[in-house]
Parts: C-alpha cells; structure tokens; sequence
C-alpha cells in the first residue's frame, strides 16, 4: 500500500494532538531527570509546524519534511529541537521530490532519520535517550518488511518495539543529554525523548489503522 | 576582526557574558553577539537567534562560538549547516568553558589575532581552581630498610571488609611498621596492622591506587607481598555482591503506618515482637590497680575472642559461611593491638577496664559512622556489639542471642551481628528495623535468608505494643500497624500474586534449553560456595558446571581433611541428587597464598606453580581431595575435572593418582564411586590445541575462557591499560575453542564452557554455533539465558559461527552476532 503525501500530513496532524494530549506526562517525565520542558517544547514545535503545513502542504512530502524540521528547530529550543529538527531534515533527503511512498521507502527514511539524530547526539542505544526507542523500532520494521507484512503490521510491531525500547530506559544510566549529569540518579526513571519518539511511531500507526490497513 | 557569538539557553547568561567579554575589547570594535533564549524570553535555544547572530557577528577575518550546555552546541551546527560553504569556512566553534573562555577570546580578538589563534586562546584559558584543603599524599620514602610501593585496587569490593580484614592478617605478619595510604582519594595513612585504623582510613575504592610503605628489616618482601596480595584481588571468588540501596530518607509516620525502604520483597501479615536489647552497665565502683584493671581486659578480651570463634565456627557448621565473615571482623578487632594500646593508656590514666574498653570502641564506631565509607559505615554496629561482649564479659557473663517464638514481625532499632546470628530464621516472618544503613546486617541478612524486610523506619517503631498484629509491606517499604480487614486482604492477595509470578519465572526456567530448531544445550551453574548450591536449582541449573573448592582451603591454617572434604561434596551431591555436579580439583597458586602449603615468591604467578602444577608438587593436597570426591560420589552424579592441564602427562599423571586413590580405599574397606568420569579444564592455548590427542584420555572437556583468553592474547585481565585486548570474542579465542570443539567431538566427548563468556548474550549463540554443548554460569544469568537460546535456530548459529571465525575482530564478531541475533 502507498503511502500518500495526504498520509503524511495526517500523520503530522495526528502526532501534533497526541503530543498534546501527553504535554504534561512528557513534561513531567522530563522533571524527573531533565529540564522539565520536553512535553511543552514538544508540544510547541507541532504547533508551529500545524501553523506552517499551508504553505507547503501542495508540495512534494520531502519539501513538507523540510519545512517541519525548520519549524522544529526555530521553536523547540531544548536538545529535541535540533535532534528532530535533523531527524527530519534526514527523512526528507531519502523523499524528496515524492509525492508517493512504499513502505520500504518509509523504511529507508526513518533509518537516515535515525542516523541523523546519533550523528547529531552522538548517541548510541543503551544510553537513555530517543535512540533506545527508535532502533528497536526500526529493527522490527525491517523484519516485518522482510517478511512481507502489511504496512499495518508492520508499523504495529514497531510500535511495540519502540514502547518496550521506552519501558527499557528506565534502569539505564543516562549518559548523554541534560539528565547525564544525574549520573547513577537517572536510574528509575522513563526517558522522555524516547516517549516522544515512541509517539511519533503511534501516530504513525493511527493514520494507518484509520486507513484501514 | 574575529566575531564572537555566545550561545545559551538563558538570554540573560547570554547578555552578561557579553558584557563581560567587552571589557576586554577596550572599544577595538569586537562584534561580540548573545543569542541566548528562546523568542518569548524562555529557557532554550533558538535556530533563528543563533542565526541573527552569527550572521551580525561575523566578519572576514571569521568568527568563534562559544556555547553552554548540550542543545545549543547541536543547534549551532544546524545553523552553520545551512549556511553557504564559503561562510562555513570561516566560522569555529569552541571547546571552551564559556565565561573564562569569552574573556579569552575578546582579549585575543581585540589584538586582531587569527582565527585559529583566538580559539587556542581561549580553549587554553586557564581555569580557575579552588584549592581545597586535602591531606598531604606521604613521600614515597628512600633510604634502607624502608620500601615503597603504589598499587591499584582491581578487586570489585575495593579495600574494605574481607580484603581489609586479608590485608591486616597479612601485614601483621612482617616485622616491619607498614603503612597504608590512599593516594586517589588523598586519604590520610593508616597503620596496616590495625584493623580499625585501616576501616576509618585506610579504605580504598575499586581503581583507586594506595601507596604500601614498610619500614624494618623486611620491609622490601612486605611491600611485595602486600602488592601481589592486592593485585591477586585478595582471591575474591567471582561471585557477584549485590548490594542492597537504602533510601536515607526520614521515615514519615501516618495513622500507624511507618515508611521505610524494602530490602527484600515480600508481604507479611503478623505479630509485632519488638526486641529490647538488654543494657550491659559499665562497672566503674570497683576498680582495682591500673595493673589490675589491664589484666581483667585482658582475660574479658581473651574470652570473647573464644566466643566468637565458636559462634563463628557453629556457623560455618550449619552452612552460613558469610555470616561467620561478620565475626572474622570481630576476632581481628579484639586482637587489634592499637585497640589495646589505646585502652591501655586509658586504664593508666585511672579508668576502669569496663570504661576503657566501652570508651575505646565507641570512639572507633563514632570515627566510622562520620568517615567510614557506606560499607565501613555499617560495621560501627560491629563495634557496639563487641564492647558489649567484652563488657558482659567482664563481669563473667557470656552474651546470648534473640530468642523469639511463634512467626512474628521482629522489630528492632537495628541488629546487632550476635543477635542476627542467633535469629532462628523460622520464626522470622518479616524484619522492620528503625534505623536505616547500606549495609546494616539486618539488611545483609533480610536478603540472605529471604524475609521481607524494611529498614529506616524511625524510632516510633519501637513503642508499637508486644504482640500487636501489623502488616509489613516490603515491597513498598511500609509498616502498618492494625491493618484493617480490607488491608490484610490486599496484602495477602499481593502476597500471593508474588509467589503466582515468581513461580512463573522459575517455571519457565526449570524446563530445558532448546533451540527454535530443537537442538539441546545444558545450562548449569558455577558456585564457589556451598551456600549458593540449592538456590541454583531455583534458577534453573540442570546442574553444576563448575564447583570451586578453592572456598574449602583457603583463609585457614591448615589443609581440611579427607572427612571435612568429603562431607562438604557429599552434601552438594545430595542437594543436586540425579543432576551433574563438576568439581573442579583446587585452583591456587602464588597469588592466593595458603597458609599451610609452602609456595615460592614467584615473578610471574600466573605463569607459575598454580593448580595441578601445585598438587604434582604436594601429590597429597590432591590425592585427599580426591579421595573425598570418590567417597562422596557414590551420593550423586559428581564429576571430577583438573585445573590448567598444559600437556598430556599431566592427565596421564593424574589418572595414575587416581588408581592409587582407589586401590587405597580398597584396601581400607571403604565405599566410593569407582566410575566417576574425568575431565580437563581447557584453559591454556596448549591444551586446546592438543584438544584431539587429550580428547582420548579424558570424558570431557570445560573450557575457561577468561584464562583462555588471558593466555591467548598474553594479557592480564586486570591489566588497566590491556583493556583494549581483553576479550574472549577476539577470533583467535573462538578459534581455539573450535579446535576444543572438533577434537572433543571426534572422540564422541562433550564439551562446556564456564568462563564468563557462557553467560553473556552475546558469546552465547558463537558458543552454541561452534559446537559446544553445555554452558555453566552464575545461576542468576541461567532464566535469560534458557530464554535466549529459546529464541535461536541451531543451524543458523551455525552459520554465524562460520563467519565469526574468519572476522578479523572482537567488534566485528559482537557486531556481526547484534545484528544476525537481533540483540
């Protein structure tokens, strides 16, 4: 199944309200073992991107992706801004000038989305952050793309995977980011950037369960 | 002119070190810009602030960075990033600390420096330190007759406890004065003769180097030997300490319900018994002559040295080895010559035995609460319980335990190591302690036995009536007094639901490890104590892969007999009934000194007499051990297995032992197991090279992968800077494990593997992919270890193994098996 450039922005619409709705849990996880911000700059940077779709929604979905990472960048303002600002600059390289794509397509994309953040935070899995929810998704996107699953399917097991990836930062030890100068205090506690990018991959499946497979 | 940009996430930050840079500018027409914020004013950093600054700030000459914290440095380069290659060029970003390294910069600009020039400057500005008062680190001394060494402590428990208490036996047995000093930590020395001094001062942390200085005639072979003994890691079994965290937190009580912090899970619904502790009276009415005085702490010390062997004994008896640790720590203290000393002086100045004693050790158990490190921290209570044994003492009484009938809930301010010692652990439903330490014995204990406990309670514990009925909520760290029907209710369903989950768990665990395409691997365990031998089984063990008997030599004045052996072996044999049981012949050499067993100051122990090396030197050393084994076969499945087998005579060596063994208890007539099977450890290079001619005198083969390696790649595991080399998934290790395999195999023998290496995620699959058929590991490991083999197909494994072995690199096998295993 094709994935639209009309799914795109749904999915930006749908993560924009589900970052909303968790504004407060996302903030609060974050004054847990950061700077209390993420739910509110999270939520800041959505908005701003809403605000910016008209301009760019009749173009191709690597120009929309461009526009967004801009949005993000200019009004984020904590370390998620430049993260996913890059995330999606990185996508949009692998789509531009697409105005349709396959899921492997999708695949390629959130793949150099995720080379962008580690190239960004320098970040590798285990050490608590949005990496430790994205690479065990996208592990199970591959699978489930080898193995010819349905986009649905697909995306349902990335889902799970990112939200396990999400319960497994708990017992880490922070070491990048603001909640590294914690240190052995960051244990316990459930990272936000990977709750964020865990939220993203739901979005994600949403638009395609409302599709209808 | 070079332009200087300040990024932060505070606007004002951003604005004040600005202002501070101009002062160095002295109106030369620096372009110094802030950019800190977010555009409404808020905390953060903003692309298009930075931009405006960058693009205000810079000039021909170009421009430097200077950033605060994490997202501003990543939002920089994004901003950077989207300018044009030639502008790009022309800007750096800079490492330094951003008020000092500001004030730099505008210095240097101001004098129309370079590029390059301003940021060395200012990633070169020096910083301003604090002198803070620190102990000075003694002078490594000269002269004769004095010798000085810097060791660093490789051992997981540092110095402290058992290796401090190693290290003081040790030490005391120079003549020489020798000295202790922790020069990371700039500690000050400590007498390494007295157990007290070394607890309060002379504690060391895992990587923190210590400086041993001796002076006296044999002051060149202490510092020797105390430096092998550190660089041994004190023989520490490897077994893993877990420590329990306690929360410090001020308990908060609420309509009868107590906080604390859970040590050990678990909901208990029963009688409070509150335990009061007898008060032991300091006589100082009757008092006798200084000399006098000294001759009864003499005796009183005397006897409760005498106490506290026996009780330490009785312990080791009824199979509770770490808890006799606990009074080891007391023997040595009462024998502490600066105890005695200082209370000598005490009594000269007119106290009475009883005063000086009490004074003494209360000043000591003071100096480690406020000094001590956690684990010190606890052993104050240690010094409280001795001056109260020696005080009872003193007036002719031996000092008795808690005794305690029916299950109840002890409460207590905290446990005394007698009185944990003599808890009858049946009737223990729940521990709820007042006071709250890391590594209180109340806490130690809990754990060990398995009672739900909290800790850190607070006082107002102490007054709940005898006999009231309270509820212990260990797992959420509370004590609840009169529980309601409605809470008893919710407790005994939590209650349940937890044995319901652990059950589960270990259910999973009990059943055997097959690959998804049903190839069986035998899990089993390593245990280096009889303790941990029963609760393998819970884990999962399908036996014991590796038992180390080095727990049965060492810290003893002589070798344990046949009989002592025997029954140890036997009750293993017992506790693990049909399931294998490999013991492994004594594993010492130069670096575990034994008392009773002389061995030669080597240069290279581990290169040296250790093993079966040190039993062809004292053949009876492991004929006794053998015969115990032969005896205590007939109970069990037991296994016996050599240590560091180098060439083929040495197993041809042993089996002649062997013969002689039997034909020994032949003839006296008593019963042994005349079929047990033989195997080698394959942990020299040699061995497993000659694995195919050993393959046919042998059953089987346990492959030790930490030595292995460590022969392999001629690196000491310990060894800070060889870290880069120390891996057993380095191809040349595989490889040798390979030729282990084939030659084992081609003989119809099995093959182990019980280095660290068998438990770890990602060696499991190579080992299985290479062949080998049973992994032995700490017993915590085995769940997810069944889990993961669960998860694997056979002949992909060994497909992965293959490939592993012509990879060029340890990474390149670890990546290789993340991304084939998907770990």
């Amino acid at each position: 199944m094709a994935i639209t450039k009309a799914d795109v922005i749904k999915f930006l619409e749908r993560a924009a309200d589900l970052l909303r709705q968790n504004r407060d849990y996302l903030t609060q996880l974050d004054s847990a073992i950061g700077d209390a911000d993420h739910g509110i700059n999270m939520d800041r940077g959505f908005t701003k991107i809403m605000a910016s779709l008209d301009s760019v929604k009749d173009k191709d979905i690597g120009s929309i992706l461009k526009a967004c990472s801009m949005a993000l960048v200019s009004s984020v303002g904590g370390a998620a801004g430049p993260l996913y600002g890059t995330a999606f600059m990185y996508a949009a390289k692998v789509l531009d000038k697409k105005e349709e794509i396959t899921p492997e397509e999708l695949y390629q994309a959130l793949r150099s989305a995720l080379e962008g953040i580690q190239a960004r935070g320098k970040a590798v899995e285990g050490e608590k952050t949005m990496v430790d929810a994205i690479a065990p998704a996208l592990r199970a996107f591959e699978e489930k793309l080898q193995a010819g699953a349905s986009l649905k399917e697909i995306l349902q097991a990335a889902v799970q995977a990112a939200e396990e990836g999400v319960k497994n930062t708990i017992p880490m030890k922070a070491t990048k980011g603001r909640a590294s100068y914690l240190g052995e205090r960051s244990i316990g506690h459930q990272d936000p950037g990977a709750t964020s990018s865990y939220l993203l991959f739901k979005a994600m499946l949403d638009v395609v369960e409302e599709k209808g497979g | 002119m070079v332009g200087i940009v300040i990024v932060s996430h505070s606007e004002k930050l951003a604005e004040g070190v600005v202002e501070l840079a101009k002062q160095m500018t002295a109106g030369k027409g620096v372009v110094i810009r802030g950019a800190g914020g977010l555009e409404d004013g808020s905390l953060g950093t903003s692309f298009e602030k930075i931009l405006n600054a960058i693009n205000e700030a810079y000039s021909e000459d170009g421009l430097l960075i200077l950033m605060d914290l994490g997202s501003a440095i990543m939002t920089t380069q994004m901003c950077i990033e989207s300018l044009p290659e030639d502008m790009r060029a022309k800007i750096k970003l800079c490492n330094a600390p951003l008020v000092e390294g500001a004030v730099a910069a505008a210095a240097a600009a101001a004098q129309g420096l370079s590029l390059d020039e301003v940021k060395k400057q200012a990633e070169n500005v020096p910083l301003i330190k604090v002198q803070e008062e620190s102990v000075e680190v003694m002078e490594a001394p000269r002269g004769e007759n004095v010798a000085s060494v810097d060791v660093q402590l490789v051992n997981p428990t540092g110095l402290h406890a058992r290796p401090a208490s190693l290290f003081v036996q040790l030490a005391s047995k120079f003549k020489s004065k020798v000295m202790v000093q922790n020069i990371s930590a700039k500690k000050p020395p400590a007498d390494a003769k007295s157990i007290m001094d070394m607890a309060v001062n002379g504690t060391a942390e895992k990587g923190e180097w210590i400086r041993i200085t001796a002076e006296g005639e044999d002051a060149q072979e202490a510092v020797m030997v105390l430096k092998e003994l550190v660089e041994s890691g004190f023989g520490e079994l490897e077994e893993d300490e877990v420590k329990v965290v306690v929360k410090e937190e001020a308990a908060l009580s609420e309509k009868g319900v107590f906080r604390g912090t859970g040590v050990y899970p678990g909901y208990v619904v029963a009688p409070a018994f509150v335990y009061r502790r007898e008060e032991v009276k300091v006589s100082a009415s009757i008092k006798g002559t200084p000399e006098e005085e000294l001759k009864k702490l003499e005796e009183a010390i005397e006897a409760s040295i005498k106490e506290v062997e026996e009780l330490k004994d009785k312990l080791s008896r009824e199979g509770d080895p770490k808890v006799a640790l606990i009074f080891d720590f007391h023997a040595m203290v009462l024998k502490d010559e600066k105890m005695l000393n200082e209370a000598k002086s005490l009594i000269n100045r007119g106290l009475s035995a009883g005063e000086a004693i009490s004074k003494v050790l209360e000043e000591w158990a003071r100096k480690l609460e406020e000094q001590g490190t956690d684990l010190m921290k606890g052993r104050a209570s240690d010094l409280r319980d001795m001056a109260r044994r020696v005080l009872k003492a003193l007036e002719g009484r031996k000092t008795d335990g808690v005794s305690v009938e029916g299950k109840v809930v002890l409460i207590a301010d905290e446990l005394l190591p007698s009185e944990a010692a003599s808890l009858d652990r049946n009737t223990i439903a729940g521990i709820a302690v007042s006071r709250g330490g890391t590594t209180s014995h109340a806490a130690i204990l809990a754990r060990m036995w398995g009672i739900p406990s909290v800790v850190g309670l607070g006082p107002g514990i102490l007054d709940i009536p005898q006999g009231t009925l309270v509820a212990l909520d260990a797992a959420d760290g509370k004590l609840i007094v009169n529980p309601s029907a409605n809470e008893i209710e919710l407790l005994e369903r939590k209650q349940r639901e937890l044995e319901v989950a652990e059950e589960e768990l270990k259910g999973k665990a009990m059943e055997p490890a097959l690959t998804v395409d049903g190839h069986r691997v035998e899990v089993v365990a390593n245990v280096g104590n009889i303790d941990s031998v029963a609760e393998t089984i819970e884990y999962g063990a399908e036996g014991i892969g590796l038992l180390r008997t080095e727990f049965l030599f060492v810290d003893r004045d002589e070798m344990p007999s046949e009989e002592e052996q025997y029954q140890a072996y036997k009750r293993v044999a017992e506790i693990m009934g049909k399931r294998p049981v490999v013991i492994r012949t004594l594993d010492v050499g130069g670096d575990k000194p034994l008392a009773y067993v002389p061995m030669e100051r080597e240069d290279n122990p581990f290169l040296g007499v250790r093993a079966i090396r040190l039993q062809r030197l004292y053949p009876e050393l492991l004929k006794t051990q053998i015969k115990a084994i032969l005896r205590a076969g007939i109970y069990g499945n037991l296994k016996l297995m050599l240590p560091m087998v180098a060439n083929l005579e040495e197993v041809r060596w042993v089996k002649t032992i062997v013969d002689e063994c039997k034909e020994e208890l032949k003839a006296k007539g008593v019963e042994f197991a005349s079929n047990i099977e033989m195997g080698i450890m394959v942990e020299i290079p040699s061995a497993a090279l000659m694995s195919d001619l050993l393959a046919k005198e042998v059953d089987f083969f346990s492959i030790g992968t930490n030595d292995l390696t460590q022969y392999a790649l001629a690196c000491d595991r310990g060894n800070k800077n060889l870290a880069y080399l120390f891996d057993s998934m380095d191809p040349a290790v595989l490889r040798l494990i390979k030729l282990t395999v084939d030659g084992a195999h081609a003989h119809g023998k099995w093959v182990g593997v019980c280095g660290e290496m068998a438990g770890e995620k990602e060696a499991i699959p190579v080992l299985i992919g290479l062949g080998v058929d049973e992994l032995s590991m700490n017993a915590k490991l085995i769940p997810a270890a069944k889990a993961l083999i669960r998860r694997i197909s056979y002949e992909e494994l060994k497909l992965l193994a293959q490939d592993a072995l012509r990879l060029g690199t340890a990474k390149e096998v670890r990546e290789l098996v993340i991304k084939r295993c998907g770990l």
